[in-house]
């Protein structure tokens, strides 16, 4: 698949913009690992520049390296390479050009041993963490969610099985907003942002595949979802793999900032707390949704928005990205605790993300640290004085 | 599932006992993006890369490089633009600087010491607080090293606002350098320095002065690993204009005509041809032949409307019409090394040749044309396979005449033109006595063909006495 980008990876001019920018230091990997440009994208473009012209074989030890990457887009959004024939910005995707390549090592059998459990989990449950499909749908019991409809909520795998707290929180606001949201229950797969990552096309594309028909049957024409991840997946990875969609794809964060500028939800239960806002890369970078989630906190009764040094698109991932957490924890871990550290230093009490996945990358290093981390729709919900 | 093959570099254990294994790599796809700078030469492949954290772990490295006679090379930023140091290729350590970033800021002296990794844009932002800057480069602000760009460039770097005052290596107040056989010096004068003079800080006074003999030498005889370099206050005013300007000629007739004046009016000033690609696109429709622009710095708001005015009178006496307000804003950052420019140059004119010479104002319109001409003289030159764009500094005495070679195809006949372009360049270049920028690689080579058999003897009897084991940098200035 890597044969895809040839034009792109060659156009790498080896500048290094991928590696210092406005905001410092870009590559999170590289600050956590010895350093070395295999870890930034002009060494990884020439990796892969030298696989394509056949001078580089296949080893464990690169393709672990090329499994480092967070896929966070940092560096894109740094790499001002134009198209020389249309002018554009944004020629070289770096993301797309190490899926291409894991795509490959995949097939050649290289996709780390943690990635091929997840996608064995996923394969036969439809969810990464191997739960029976049937408890997929619990966290939705008495809510009585009808399973077609307008709009779909899409629970994503994080909020249906181990956070359920934000999918509740999710639907509540929505309803008290005034808008019926239907649920695909068991039919609900794994977005296939997990796939799209590790290399394994085939099961991405039988997931995708699977969604998007059940989205179809359900008669959808607005897909919400509170997982940045999904989010960006379905709204922009799926199109490029089968085509236009018939429907919406937008993110709570976007709903709920909507629903809040016109009245129809009010955050009346004051929450005097300072808080900081981290930017999923999913929902920040990859789809440029920034305002919106910063909107729905300034509009909680007595919250504090303070902002971490870099922010927006120059946001620091997780650590969690291309589910680097589940190949290479302490990679993730170290990288976490950084985010923290800088979360921390605006003296806030408590996180605010928009990603299940983002939340539980960063509770462990946020305990430590003697901080809260909420997603976004538990803060709407209990500003709203619900009780979950 | 294919494991390492490759056995490790001879000294890789002894390497990785000095920086831990966690900052030495020797395997082959890690090595790969080490072998090339950001031109088209073709790359050598290092044996073994290393990322020390400090001067004395450089020291302890090169002490083993001597006495097992490993070549030692060294990547900064890794924007040369000369080729990559040649020593031998798939033995070479190569030295990666990146983790010596440290910074610290004296305000008080008005100076800052940088480790030899930090990153000119790093720099400023730990200055931008106390309300200074460091006038280094043009260039790859984000991406180029202070270390790289003291030893790689010419004169230390073609700082900010060159035009007005001059090359970054009058801002050094002194270098700390590994020598070839690892011993430490520090140049200029301070605590703590080979001169020890804890209330002075000026080099000048240190007797023979040994900074310069190691600014833009590319590593040959010593490894530099801190830079201690003046800082200077960000002025409070700022305005930029451009000018379209017909011709060729009316370039040069303005340009040599405000260099005469007896207060530059500018700060800084560059002129791209239209055929630039950064300014092509936002000059809208025009015929004109380049495109002057001008940044005016000043604590006073009338002085900078008095300097503009001065420049107005001059190019428009030669048929230069003001260009549009994109084109100013682009003035504004692309001759003050900020935002845009720097953007867009690191990613866009490269993979690039280029070449960076300095000519005498009088006569730098006739070897200006003289290359173009070498240039265009390659067959199958063509739009957007081979685009030459022509740019020009007023330096001082000399006008830099400089000449990107880009392609905008990324095939390996692509490649091979550039190469073939540049080559046409550069028996130009030779002919007339080259005096090019860059103190890497093959420009090296060709600027030491200019030495006097007498200045290249002193400088073979310095490198022997220094580097007897030809460990450091091997394959620079013929050395």
């Amino acid at each position: 698949m890597l044969e895809k980008y040839k034009n792109n990876v060659n156009a790498c001019s080896r500048c290094g913009m991928c590696i210092v920018g406005e905001a410092g230091y870009i590559c999170p990997v590289q600050q956590h690992t010895g350093g070395f440009d295999q870890y930034v994208a002009r060494g990884r473009n020439q990796i892969a520049k030298a696989v394509l012209n056949g001078e580089l074989e296949y080893t464990k030890e690169m393709a672990d390296s090329s499994y480092t990457c967070l896929g966070c887009n940092a560096c894109h959004t740094q790499c001002t390479r134009m198209d020389m024939k249309t002018g554009q910005p944004g020629y070289i995707d770096e993301t797309k050009i190490q899926y291409a390549l894991r795509v490959d090592l995949c097939k050649a059998g290289y996709e780390p041993e943690p990635l091929q459990e997840v996608d064995k989990a996923i394969d036969s449950t439809g969810n990464p963490f191997g739960e029976e499909p049937s408890r997929r749908a619990a966290w939705a019991e008495g809510l009585d969610l009808p399973s077609k409809g307008d709009t779909v909520y899409f629970a994503g795998c994080y909020a249906s099985l181990r956070n359920t707290k934000i999918a509740k929180a999710t639907v509540a606001i929505l309803k008290a907003g005034g808008i019926d949201v239907a649920y695909l229950g068991e039919q609900e797969w794994c977005c296939g942002v997990p796939q799209l990552a590790d290399g394994n096309r085939e099961l991405a594309e039988k997931l995708i595949v699977h969604n998007v028909e059940a989205l179809k049957n359900a008669g959808v024409k607005r897909v919400i979802t509170s997982c940045a991840g999904c989010f960006h997946a379905i709204k922009s990875e799926y199109p490029e793999i089968i085509g236009e969609l018939p429907f919406e794809v937008v993110h709570s964060s976007e709903v709920i900032a909507d629903l809040i500028a016109e009245g129809k939800i009010t955050l009346d239960k004051e929450i005097a707390k300072k808080v900081t806002y981290h930017d999923p890369c999913h929902l920040g970078r990859h789809e440029k949704v920034f305002d919106a989630p910063r909107n729905v906190i300034q509009a909680v009764q007595g919250m504090e928005l303070v902002e971490m040094e870099r922010i927006k698109d120059n946001a620091v991932c997780c650590g969690g990205g291309s589910i680097v957490s589940t190949a290479f924890p302490e990679l993730t871990k170290d990288i976490a605790s950084d985010r923290v550290k800088e979360a921390k230093a605006t003296e806030a009490d408590m996180i605010v993300s928009a990603c299940p996945s983002c939340e539980s990358i960063l509770t462990p290093g946020a305990r430590k640290a003697k901080m809260k981390v909420y997603d976004l729709s538990v803060l709407v919900a209990e500003a709203m004085g619900m009780k979950l | 599932m294919e494991t390492r093959k490759k056995k490790h570099h001879e000294l890789y254990d002894a390497i990785a006992a000095i920086v831990g294994k966690k900052y030495v790599v020797d395997d082959e796809f890690e090595l790969i993006p080490y072998a090339r700078d950001i031109s088209y030469f073709h790359g050598v492949m290092p044996g073994i890369v290393v990322r020390p954290a400090s001067t004395e772990e450089v020291a302890a490295i090169v002490k083993v490089a001597n006495s097992t006679k490993y070549p030692i090379v060294v990547k900064g930023g890794g924007n040369a633009g000369g080729g990559v140091t040649p020593g031998e290729p798939g033995r070479n350590i190569m030295i990666d600087m990146g983790r010596m970033d440290q910074i610290k800021v004296d305000i008080d002296n008005l100076k800052v010491t940088v480790g030899g990794g930090a990153r000119l844009s790093t720099i400023d932002d730990a200055l931008r607080p106390y309300g200074y800057y460091t006038n280094t480069v043009i260039g790859p602000y984000f991406s180029a090293t202070a270390a790289g760009l003291v030893s790689g460039i010419a004169g230390a770097g073609f700082s900010k606002n060159v035009s007005s005052i001059g090359c970054n290596w009058t801002q050094i107040i002194g270098l700390k350098v590994v020598l070839p056989n690892g011993d430490v010096i520090t140049t200029g004068a301070g605590p703590s320095q080979n001169v020890n003079r804890d209330e002075i800080m000026f080099r000048e006074v240190t007797g023979p002065d040994l900074t310069d003999l190691f600014v833009s030498s590319g590593g040959a005889f010593g490894l530099v690993t801190e830079v201690v370099q003046k800082i200077v206050p960000i002025p409070k005013h700022m305005k930029a204009i451009s000018y379209l300007v017909p011709t060729m000629e009316d370039v040069w007739d303005i340009s040599l005509e405000l260099s005469r004046m007896g207060r530059c009016p500018y700060t800084n000033m560059i002129m791209f041809e239209m055929s630039n690609y950064m300014v092509k696109p936002i000059a809208g429709d025009t015929d004109a032949y380049g495109v002057l622009l001008y940044c005016v710095e000043s604590d006073s708001e009338a002085d900078i409307e008095i300097r503009l005015g001065e420049i107005k009178e001059v190019c428009e006496a030669h048929g230069a019409v003001h260009g549009n307000e994109k084109l100013d804003y682009f003035a504004l950052h692309g001759t003050t090394g900020t935002m845009e420019m720097v953007h867009d140059v690191g990613a866009n004119s490269c993979p690039f040749m280029t070449w960076e010479s300095m000519f005498p104002r009088a006569t730098s319109l006739k070897y200006a044309k003289g290359l173009m001409a070498a240039f265009a003289s390659v067959p199958g030159h063509r739009e957007n396979a081979t685009a030459v764009g022509m740019y020009l500094v007023p330096m001082g005495n000399v006008f830099l005449i400089g000449a990107t070679l880009r392609s905008g195809f990324q095939t390996p006949e692509a490649e091979e033109h550039l190469r073939k372009t540049w080559a046409a360049g550069a028996k130009y270049m030779r002919s007339i006595g080259t005096s090019s920028a860059y103190g890497q690689g093959t420009n090296s080579q060709y600027i030491a063909e200019s030495w006097s058999p007498t200045y290249a003897k002193t400088m073979s009897l310095i490198k022997k006495a220094l580097d007897p084991n030809g460990i450091m940098c091997p394959g620079l200035w013929n050395l």
